[in-house]
């Protein structure tokens, strides 16, 4: 079967030009602006006072009483937008399953006015606290539209949509969805507004990108696209906008706020997205660009494409940031501005970069679309971002409004196989290259009394002061895991290697700092050097720093499998042959503030001990790794992923069933190949709970012995299921299964030698119910 | 009014030890001419800013707005910093 090909049927968009699309394209069509006084909170001791909000709203108009205390802003507004977009699409309930349908959310900064309205990181309580993990609001769209496809939240701060556009795109053309809602949203943050100001990155008049006044503007609001295959749409007769033809994520490794001065960074992004899609990049007529505004972003950003495109080409390409209208949205800054790309193009439209005058210096501005839409004719058109940690995203589409797009029929390379070749892990067992075998010889866990692992004592180059402890666990666990599949970025092109990370918070020992400083002393005293740790994908931007990771980077939170879903979206990248080597990580860090989430999150009293660490692996194409004589762990066969939405485990069983059966399906494994479960969770798998009986009923009776390392490792909200899937790999490879999770593996415990072409089950859990399962196998040496 | 000794001090124990949080050196090993970027303590663009933070929280002066031109040249050392937070105090300097 061919690869599906992705098309835009709905969308849905609020922000400071208003409340629906309509309302924000016809504004757009009149040069009109959104930036205007900031309401929310005082800024008489900004550099700037304004802003783009979304005003006149009135969230009574679209919710009851008990969902705005659930719902903060950034999640109402991104049901708001998700809403629309489904609306348009036209899809109706028996259109598709609603197992095959799933939301691909970004964000910046998630829940954080949960906080803010506390006012205090000290003495939270329990219901607003329990909003603030950036995972929730994704979730909760996908929750209040009852989906139950692949969920996913990528944080990559100001690229986070365009990348979730991109993820929603995969899950889509690999067939894990038929349908995607795919977007982002992020509301009014006076802390965030804060460390922008500290920064001097704002603009005290609306922003003009590429204009000679230096500075962003900020705004908020949301936007999501309908996503479905280009065969579903036609024969629902939807309306076509466009169609997704590929996109391109890459790393800077550069610098936690500031671009690569030559925009090397965004230029691999793009050079990635015309790849993935085929087409040449003389065929791109437009660009609508990042351009926040700021003195470092525009002029970095347009060096980089006069690089790739060619001096003389780029000359012939229009381009425009449209974030004059309606501010930076951050998170939702992609999904905003390519919603309102479509809509323009749709009337044959560019949208502008308004309030422009003066070019600043260096800037061509000839083919700048200047203060109102022009019409013109677009095929194909590239959206840009680029975030802080490094991240960048750009996505070719082609606008059908210009026609319908025919492409002969496409050769398609064969899949992949995807390789295991390095492991590196930081845990309450110490830290370590190669297997985690603490069952082995009843290794002692590390005090508690001390700190878990320290970067600079394990190696001082790769530390910087200040660095945050899960920044050190995950740079650690990366580093180890690159020397045990003796490889180096560094020594290979850097853009062949990705870097593919999960965090459910991020460090929140750093973000304490930061918010102690601004809710104690006030919002002028916002610290500029905590300020970037406040986007969770700053760690993944550290580790490609350190370790020079310059291709595919993204960052992702769900609350319990991040660590899993980083991996699927790995091993997909691996088996489209995007990228020859990845690194796959997750990692969690104990503070004082994680402790009272994990309060609000009712992790509290789970059956487990909180744990905290890294875990990496190495993913490879197989094929090159016997080639180049690697040492394979393992082989990853398929994934399968599922979101019930329920977060206890009995009031829907059969999500687990269904995550396995997915899983199997994909690797095209039968429930008899399977030797054992590894179970992922808060909870412990007990054999004869009625939780895991409808798991269990897939296998054979008695056959498969299910296991959680979680009594030995504790729960270790994101790294965990990344820990679970290298015991996995390691018992493949061992004669002996664990003899964890208490009596029950006991008589299960010594197994003979596993013969080629075992197979294992790895299934992971957030939460929410968001689960991911993986089948893992030591039959690579045969093929398939 | 601050003396250019406590000036000094201040700078360097309360911001650059304890609000940058600069490891493996004491205020009293930091040097009034070192450099604080590059060579010297190596502080980057962010910390720089965080250092004109530091100045207004400690010493109520306002310094929003400064150029990144105007921080190179005040902020090279601890001793071009306080001689430059010592005229504002004074009001004799005036911000460009």
């Amino acid at each position: 079967m061919g690869k599906n090909r992705v098309v835009v049927t709905g969308i849905g968009i609020i922000c400071s030009l208003g409340t629906n699309k309509e309302q924000v394209i016809s504004r757009m069509k009149r040069n009109e602006t959104g930036i205007g006084q900031i309401t929310r909170f005082p800024t008489d001791k900004f550099i700037s006072r304004i802003g783009a909000e979304v005003t006149d709203y009135h969230p009574d108009l679209y919710f009851t009483d008990e969902e705005q205390r659930r719902y903060d802003y950034c999640s109402q507004f991104g049901i708001i937008a998700a809403k629309e977009a489904l609306e348009e699409s036209g899809i109706s309930s028996g259109d598709y399953s609603l197992n095959r349908f799933g939301v691909a959310f970004g964000s910046c900064n998630g829940g954080i006015n949960s906080l803010e309205e506390q006012g205090t990181v000290k003495e939270l309580d329990l219901e607003r606290t329990a909003r603030y993990p950036f995972f929730q609001q994704g979730d909760n769209i996908a929750k209040h539209l009852g989906l139950h496809g692949p969920v996913n939240t990528i944080n990559t701060a100001c690229a986070a949509s365009g990348n979730a556009i991109g993820y929603a795109f995969d899950m889509i053309r690999n067939q894990y969805a038929d349908v995607m809602l795919a977007g982002g949203s992020d509301s009014m943050s006076s802390s965030v507004y804060s460390g922008f100001n500290v920064l001097q990155a704002l603009n005290s008049s609306p922003c003009s990108p590429y204009n000679d006044k230096f500075g962003l503007s900020l705004g908020e609001g949301a936007a999501f696209v309908i996503l479905e295959t280009l065969e579903r749409a036609k024969q629902r007769k939807a309306t076509i906008y466009a169609e997704i033809c590929g996109y391109g994520l890459s790393s800077d490794a550069y610098h936690e706020t500031a671009p690569e001065p030559e925009g090397r960074g965004i230029q691999v992004a793009v050079d990635f997205a015309i790849k993935n899609a085929g087409i040449a990049k003389e065929q791109i007529d437009y660009i609508n660009t990042h351009g926040t505004g700021t003195k470092a972003n525009d002029s970095a950003e347009l060096y980089g494409l006069r690089q790739l495109f060619g001096e003389e080409a780029f000359r012939k390409v229009l381009y425009s940031s449209s974030k004059a209208y309606f501010g930076h949205n951050l998170g939702a800054a992609a999904a905003i501005e390519y919603a309102t790309t479509l809509l323009a193009l749709r009337e044959g439209l560019l949208p502008a970069t308004l309030h422009f005058e003066t070019p600043r210096e260096g800037i061509d501005a000839a083919n700048l679309i200047a203060n109102e839409m022009q019409a013109h004719h677009v095929a194909y058109f590239l959206c840009n971002n680029s975030a802080f940690g490094g991240h960048n995203c750009s996505i070719v589409s082609y606008n059908w409004a210009a026609g319908e797009r025919t492409v002969e029929a496409e050769e398609l390379a064969p899949a992949k196989r995807v390789a295991i070749v390095g492991q590196g892990s930081v845990s309450r067992y110490g830290h370590g290259a190669g297997m985690i075998d603490f069952w082995q010889e009843n290794k002692e866990t590390v005090s508690s009394e001390v700190p878990l692992f320290s970067l600079k004592e394990y190696n001082k180059e790769l530390y910087e002061r200040r660095m945050n402890a899960l920044s050190q666990y995950s740079i650690g666990a990366a580093h180890l895991a690159l020397q045990d599949a003796k490889l180096s970025a560094a020594e290979q092109h850097s853009t062949d290697v990705g870097l593919f990370y999960g965090t459910s918070r991020g460090s929140l020992d750093s973000a304490y700092k930061y918010l102690s400083a601004i809710f104690e002393k006030g919002p002028e005293h916002a610290s500029g050097v905590y300020f970037p740790d406040m986007v969770l994908n700053s760690t993944a931007g550290k580790i490609a720093k350190k370790l020079g990771v310059k291709g595919y980077g993204t960052s992702m939170s769900t609350g319990g499998n991040d660590g899993m879903m980083s991996a699927l979206y790995a091993y997909e990248t691996v088996r489209a042959g995007i990228q020859t080597h990845v690194l796959v990580g997750a990692g969690d860090e104990h503070s004082l503030l994680s402790t009272q989430v994990d309060a609000a999150l009712g992790l509290a009293d789970i059956d487990y001990e909180i744990g905290e660490g890294s875990a990496f692996l190495v993913l490879m194409d197989l094929e090159q790794a016997k080639l180049e004589g690697r040492d394979i762990y393992a082989e990853l066969k398929g994934f399968g992923t599922v979101f019930s939405g329920q977060e206890k485990v009995e009031d829907e069983p059969q999500a687990l069933r269904e995550v396995a059966q997915a899983a199997l399906q994909r690797a095209d494994v039968k429930p008899s190949d399977i030797e054992f479960i590894l179970i992922d969770g808060r909870f412990e798998p007990k054999e004869q709970s009625q939780d895991v009986q409808p798991l269990l009923e897939l296998f054979p009776k008695g056959s498969v012995p299910l296991l959680s390392l979680n009594d030995r490792l504790g729960y270790c909200e994101s790294a965990g299921s990344l820990l679970h899937l290298m015991a996995a790999a390691n018992i493949m490879q061992s004669s002996r299964l664990a003899p964890v999770y208490g009596q029950e593996v006991a008589a299960t415990s010594t197994l003979a030698q596993k013969p080629q072409g075992s197979c294992g089950l790895v299934i992971s859990s957030s939460i929410n119910g968001n689960y991911t399962a993986a089948v893992i196998t030591n039959g690579y040496t045969h093929s398939s | 009014m601050k003396s250019v000794e406590e000036i000094k001090g201040i700078i360097k124990e309360s911001i650059l030890i304890d609000r940058l949080e600069l490891e493996d050196i004491t205020a009293e090993e930091i040097g009034d001419e070192l450099p604080l970027f590059g060579e010297g303590l190596g502080l980057d663009s962010v910390e720089a800013l965080d250092v004109v933070a530091g100045i207004e929280a400690e010493f109520g002066v306002k310094l929003q707005g400064m150029d990144q031109g105007a921080i190179k040249e005040h902020f090279y050392s601890v001793e071009t910093l306080s001689q430059f937070v010592h005229n504002q105090l004074a009001g004799e300097a005036v911000l460009e």
